[in-house]
């Protein structure tokens, strides 16, 4: 599963635009609501959870990469 | 009250030359970090020592205990359970710390209104900042146990967390944004530019703060005076006198930001900005991204985010139907979040009020763009104005009652008053001008509030000055002398008894 393609789909834009220093300032449309969506779609596409506290850390496309990698998933 | 606060004579003259000039000696005449790191904590502890007796107690205390839970949640194992108690732990001791010295008054008054009963406020003095400083490490903490924040060593995080610039009013800085830049050795991220433009953007916020703010401020106060007595306001004055605690409250605290970024660059670290031309907002969304940035994206990261997360995953699992998501997942965290930004400024229904209407404004703001509707700008602007100006009422009334008597004046729902030059007749500008040329200098902060290139923008978004296109500033002589004439009129204005309104916060 690729993670930019998450990124594609919520954001409405192609996934090679996305790299892992996206994030909520150089995104456009990445509101604060989207981003639910998008940290919500990760899981639902990987099956997994995030915790509260690691959603509340989460600011860009690395950020995800590398709590997606802590919980053990295999992510490109 | 304090007397070393940021446009007191005694902090202009002799604090802040004497700390930035023994930080600049001691990353000059030593490669070591340590000595000019000791350097700003000992001056950081001074500075809030002399803010008030017994404050720098809780302050050590807090940053102690706060580093301490730190210590022990990252030596745990990153998904281990003792590792989620540890946080929690520090969450709760943060908030009943907070809660302690902030809200038990008025848990106190509104039990005794329920029940009744004769509970007396604990005999605790609020020390400033502490809204500030416990938000700050809290968001450490999630952080940390997030695994997106690195373990500090004991004196960088001592820094972080009493830093002189932003330890009373903010900004809500990020671990990483005072953290990690001190990797880099401080005599590689200060100097002559990091000087100039530091302390341009100083002086921009110093003449805010005692020349534009404490102009308009007796035009609120004078409204909020009468209000409290009952007389009678009118739509006109009510309205003047709200605009000007508007642009008050705007160019106080745009001022002290910009003097905790100037400072803060001055001493090599970049800290986030706060204000980007919010009274120009054209919806309230947008009035939020651009007011008080580093507040909004706290609460959006550690309270928003989770909430509508949780709701938005139930929503899929359990398919709701349409309104019931979009009351969940739309209005709900957006309201819930801003009742909290409310008690976060204060312990009183007027502050849950205020909090409440961004909210409720933010609901309405979140459907009408998801439904993808759309205004003119200048009527988004104009609404955006009508609600917080008038929603500002019960931010500044000392009571609900006092509130809704402004409110109703403004809305036509109040007796009719006296002509502005009669209301506002003893509330002069600068002591000395006249009633007519101070409306036209109300209506003219508007102008600078809404056409103004801001003060990042002049000086560079990440205000670095030359080494950006966006910036106008240059180390030129038109510059050098404009940047004089404006910080000698702040000093002039300065000096004064006035602290900054968001001490109280």
């Amino acid at each position: 599963m690729v993670l930019a393609d998450v990124f594609a789909s919520v954001f409405e834009q192609p996934a090679d635009s996305f790299s892992d220093a996206s994030n909520q300032d150089s995104v456009s449309g990445w509101t604060s609501l989207r981003h639910v969506a998008l940290l919500v779609g990760v899981e639902n596409a990987y099956g997994i959870r995030f915790s509260n506290a690691e959603m509340a850390s989460m600011r860009s496309m690395g950020d995800i990469r590398s709590a997606l990698v802590r919980k053990g998933v295999h992510v490109s | 009250m304090t007397a070393l606060t940021f446009n007191s004579y005694l902090f202009l003259f002799a604090f802040l030359p004497v700390v930035i000039a023994g930080f600049y000696l001691l990353t000059r005449v030593t490669n070591k970090q340590a000595p000019a790191l000791i350097w700003l904590i000992a001056a950081s502890l001074f500075f809030y020592a002399v803010q008030g007796p017994g404050y720098l107690v809780i302050l050590v205390a807090s940053v102690l205990g706060n580093f301490a839970i730190l210590w022990l949640l990252l030596r745990q194992d990153p998904n281990s359970a003792g590792r989620k108690w540890t946080l929690a732990l520090g969450i709760v001791a943060n908030l009943a710390l907070l809660a302690t010295y902030k809200y038990t008054g008025f848990l106190a008054e509104n039990i005794n209104t329920l029940l009744g009963t004769q509970l007396k406020p604990l005999p605790l003095v609020y020390p400033i900042g502490l809204s500030f400083y416990t938000f700050i490490q809290i968001g450490y903490l999630i952080d940390a146990h997030a695994g997106q924040a690195k373990r500090p060593t004991f004196l960088k995080y001592l820094l972080f967390g009493t830093f002189f610039p932003y330890v009373t009013a903010g900004p809500l800085v990020r671990s990483g944004e005072v953290v990690d830049p001190m990797d880099t050795p401080a005599r590689e991220r200060t100097g002559g530019q990091q000087l100039a433009v530091g302390a341009t953007m100083f002086a921009m916020g110093l003449f805010k703060k005692a020349v534009l703010a404490d102009s308009v401020a007796p035009y609120a106060t004078s409204l909020f005076q009468f209000a409290g007595a009952h007389e009678n306001i009118g739509v006109a004055n009510a309205w003047i006198g709200m605009l000007a605690y508007t642009l008050q409250l705007y160019f106080d605290f745009s001022g002290y930001t910009d003097m905790a970024l100037g400072i803060g660059l001055m001493l090599g670290f970049k800290l986030p900005v706060n204000f980007d031309t919010p009274l120009r907002a054209t919806s309230i969304i947008d009035f939020w991204r651009r007011w008080h940035i580093t507040m909004t994206r706290w609460f959006t990261d550690y309270i928003y985010t989770p909430i509508a997360a949780n709701f938005m995953r139930r929503s899929v699992r359990k398919s709701w139907s349409t309104a019931l998501r979009v009351l969940a997942v739309l209005c709900l965290p957006a309201i819930v979040t801003f009742l909290l930004v409310g008690l976060w400024h204060g312990s009183g229904w007027g502050f849950v009020i205020w909090g409440g209407i961004q909210g409720a404004a933010m609901a309405v703001n979140l459907i009408w763009r998801e439904v993808k509707l759309r205004m003119p700008s200048i009527l988004g602007w104009l609404l955006m104005m009508l609600v917080f100006v008038s929603s500002l009422t019960f931010f500044r009334a000392p009571t609900v009652d006092t509130a809704l008597v402004v409110l109703r004046s403004m809305w036509f729902l109040g007796p009719a008053g006296n002509t502005p030059g009669q209301f506002f007749g003893t509330a002069k500008v600068f002591g000395a001008v006249t009633v007519v040329p101070s409306l036209l200098w109300v209506f003219g902060l508007m102008l600078i509030a809404v056409f103004f290139r801001n003060t990042q923008q002049m000086l560079g978004n990440g205000f670095g000055g030359i080494s950006e296109k966006a910036a106008i500033w240059q180390p030129s002589m038109r510059w050098a002398v404009g940047t004089a004439l404006v910080a000698a009129t702040a000093l002039v204005f300065a000096g004064g008894a006035s602290p900054f309104l968001y001490y109280r916060f």
